[in-house]
Order: C-alpha cells, then sequence, then structure tokens
C-alpha cells in the first residue's frame, strides 16, 4: 500500500467537509469586533499606565532633587579672651629670630592681606581666619603654619620666647616659632600703626 | 399626549464628520471581511478537518485564526496578495502553538463521552486517516500542505516558518511513520 496514494485519495473525500450553518460569517464578523474593541482597551490601559508611572518618576526625581541638604556654614570663630587685642589695623612683624637682627625693617602687614615681600612660605588657610591674629599685638608673624591650630597656638603663646627681644611691647604670649618663619632678607619695612594696643607703637628700626 | 417634534439636526462638525467616515470606513471592512469568510469558509473548514483529524477541532481552530484576521482585516487585506492563504499559514502555525500547549496538560481522568446521537466518523474505517491522526501536528501539516494544499517544499518552508531541510526531514519521518503503520495494519489484517 501506497502511503503517498492513500494520502492523495483521502485527502480528496469528500467526507472531509465539515457542513457550516448559514450566517456563520457574520459571528465571525462579530467576534473580531470584539477582539477589536478589546486589544483597543488593552492598549488605552497601557498608555495610561505608562503616564502615570512617567510622571510619577518625574516627581519623585524632581522632589529628590529639590531635597539636596544645604551646605553647611562654616564654624565661629572664637577668640580667645586671654590676649590683648590686636589692633585693627595690620600688626607688625617683628623679627622672628628672636632680636632685631640688623637690617630687617618691620614689616607691616594690612589686614587681610599678606606682605609683598612675603613669600615664604607656606600658603596661608583662608578657611578660617585665625583668633590668634586679631588678639595679639605683636605677634611675630600672621602667617601661620598649615598645621597649626587653635589650642595649639595657645600652648605656644604661653611657653616664653627664645631670647627674642623682639618688641619692648611684645608680650609674653609671642610666638618663637613664628618668629622663624619669615627670614630677615624678606620682611619689608613697615608703617607705624596708630592704633591702641600694646604693639603699635613698637617699630623695628634697623640696625637697632 | 405630548408631541415630539423632530429635532433639528446639528450642523456637522469636523469631528462628526471624521467620525462618521471612520465608521463607514470600518462598516466596509466587516463588509469585505465577512464576503471573504462565506467564500473561504468551507475550504478552511476542510482543511482544518485534515490538519486536526477531528471536525470540532477544525472549527474551533478555524473560529480562533479567523477571529484574529478580522481584528486586522483592513492591513492584512491590504498587503497580502492571497488573504486565504495567509490564514491557511497562520492555521497551521496555530495548530502547532495549540498542540505544544495542550501536550504539557496531565489528564486525570477520561470521561466517557457518550453522545445522546450516535455520530460516526466518516473517515473512521480509513488506516491511513488513522494513521495520519497519530502524526506529530509538525508531520501531519507538511503532509496536509503537500498532499491537500499542493505546495512546493520551499512554499511549505515558508508557510511554517521553517527551514527547507526541517520540511524534508519532517516529510521523511512522516511517510516513514505511515508507511510503517500501515505495513503493520496490513499485517495485523493478514494475520
Amino acid at each position: 500500500m501506497d502511503p503517498e496514494h492513500e494520502l492523495q485519495r483521502v485527502l480528496r473525500d469528500e467526507r472531509l467537509d465539515v457542513p457550516v450553518r448559514t450566517g456563520a460569517e457574520w459571528s465571525m464578523v462579530a467576534a473580531a469586533r470584539r477582539r477589536r474593541h478589546r486589544n483597543a482597551a488593552l492598549a488605552a490601559g497601557a498608555v495610561a499606565l505608562l503616564a502615570v508611572l512617567g510622571t510619577g518618576g518625574g516627581i519623585a526625581v524632581v522632589q529628590m532633587g529639590s531635597e539636596e541638604p544645604a551646605p553647611r556654614p562654616s564654624p565661629p570663630v572664637i577668640q580667645n579672651p586671654t590676649h590683648a587685642p590686636n589692633p585693627p589695623h595690620g600688626t607688625q612683624r617683628p623679627d622672628p629670630q628672636g632680636g632685631q637682627s640688623p637690617g630687617t625693617p618691620p614689616q607691616w602687614i594690612p589686614p587681610g592681606g599678606t606682605g609683598g615681600g612675603d613669600r615664604t612660605e607656606q600658603p596661608r588657610r583662608t578657611e578660617e581666619p585665625d583668633p590668634r591674629r586679631t588678639s595679639e599685638s605683636p605677634e611675630p608673624s600672621i602667617l601661620r603654619r598649615p598645621v597649626e591650630t587653635a589650642p595649639s597656638e595657645s600652648e605656644q603663646e604661653t611657653a616664653p620666647p627664645d631670647g627674642d627681644a623682639t618688641a619692648p611691647n611684645s608680650p609674653s604670649d609671642s610666638e618663637p616659632e613664628k618668629q622663624q618663619e619669615t627670614s630677615p632678607q624678606e620682611t619689608a619695612p613697615q608703617a607705624p600703626s596708630g592704633g591702641s594696643g600694646s604693639g603699635t607703637g613698637q617699630q623695628n628700626t634697623p640696625g637697632g | 399626549m405630548t408631541a415630539h417634534s423632530p429635532a433639528v439636526p446639528a450642523a456637522e462638525t469636523p469631528g462628526m464628520r471624521l467620525g462618521n467616515a471612520r465608521r463607514g470606513d470600518m462598516a466596509a471592512t466587516e463588509d469585505d471581511f465577512a464576503e471573504f469568510v462565506r467564500v473561504a469558509l468551507p475550504g478552511l473548514m476542510r482543511y482544518g478537518h485534515a490538519l486536526t483529524g477531528n471536525p470540532h477541532d477544525a472549527a474551533d481552530l478555524v473560529q480562533t485564526v479567523l477571529e484574529k484576521v478580522g481584528a486586522r482585516w483592513s492591513r492584512i487585506d491590504d498587503n497580502c496578495q492571497d488573504p486565504t492563504a495567509y490564514v491557511r499559514k497562520a492555521m497551521a502555525n496555530a495548530h502547532i502553538s495549540r498542540w505544544r500547549r495542550t501536550r504539557k496538560e496531565t489528564l486525570l481522568a477520561e470521561f466517557p463521552d457518550v453522545p445522546s446521537v450516535p455520530q460516526q466518523d466518516r473517515l473512521e474505517n480509513e488506516p491511513i486517516w488513522e494513521a495520519l491522526r497519530e502524526l506529530p501536528p509538525r508531520q501531519r501539516a507538511v503532509v496536509v500542505l503537500r498532499y491537500y494544499e499542493g505546495l512546493s517544499e520551499t512554499e511549505i518552508a515558508d508557510t511554517l516558518g521553517v527551514s527547507c531541510g526541517t520540511v524534508k526531514s519532517q516529510a521523511s519521518k512522516a511517510m516513514s511513520a505511515l508507511r510503517k503503520r500501515l505495513d503493520s495494519q496490513a499485517e495485523g489484517g493478514d494475520a
């Protein structure tokens, strides 16, 4: 028995026909219409859901951006009341070597600025104003070392100076370490300051 | 008794005109689809019967596919040169997919389905028909498309979305299974 021949015979047989009722095509049309409406409703629901999700996500992003913390303000600077107040104007810079080295003119450093010839050293810290500078008049140097802090500065100030005759009115709390910061050749002549205070009237005259 | 005066027809706005045009297009599309179904339905039912081996499964398959095709009829009619071939292609693929889906189902029990009116399967006595029903759906689709539709191997591959090599291998397996089944039935009949 040849399968191909049998297949051709059976597949052409009339018994393969399935009777169809009259008007079945309109049932198909109605079913297709229902399916089309269902697909449209699903598509509309999906679009609405996407719109809601997108709007919610955008609002969340905006809120997150507006909730960024404000930058912290710098902590207030506390002045040490134990030291004599510095004059508001620029201060003198006595010889940091502990005695007036000859030929080192006093340097007058305006407030808020460094001396013109002051090229020594380390960059000045600008984050916080040093309370010591404003409170101590006869400081040998306004420029601080970067590592110095307020408590450490107080310790240095209490230590007696190393034989330095910086200025007649310089208080005992002058800082010998700071005196070493400026080299004699870098000090500029200082303009006398007329302000009150212990260290205001001093002048380190050259040679003397 | 109140007299209902006829409402004055409102002037047509552009939106109303567009809606009416769309409804008109939709009605024309549905009429076109109904005409297509009326002409092609007997052939599709016969084809479905050959594909599934069961007239009830054939009706279910044809209705499912025509429902999907009708929802997109305007696009199919514009793009396809032969919508009947497109529908037959869809029926073959739907039959294979359905068979894969139902194969995973586990039958817990077989219901003794006794029909009220005994209806004899008209092709039940044909051994080739029984052998054809036992083939896997893809092999049966290849055989039906080849011997019922008269398609070539390339056309069958395009219809089923497979390669020509797959069509050849499936056809070879189907024919060897049919031959083996027919031989066994002939030997059993002879014995």
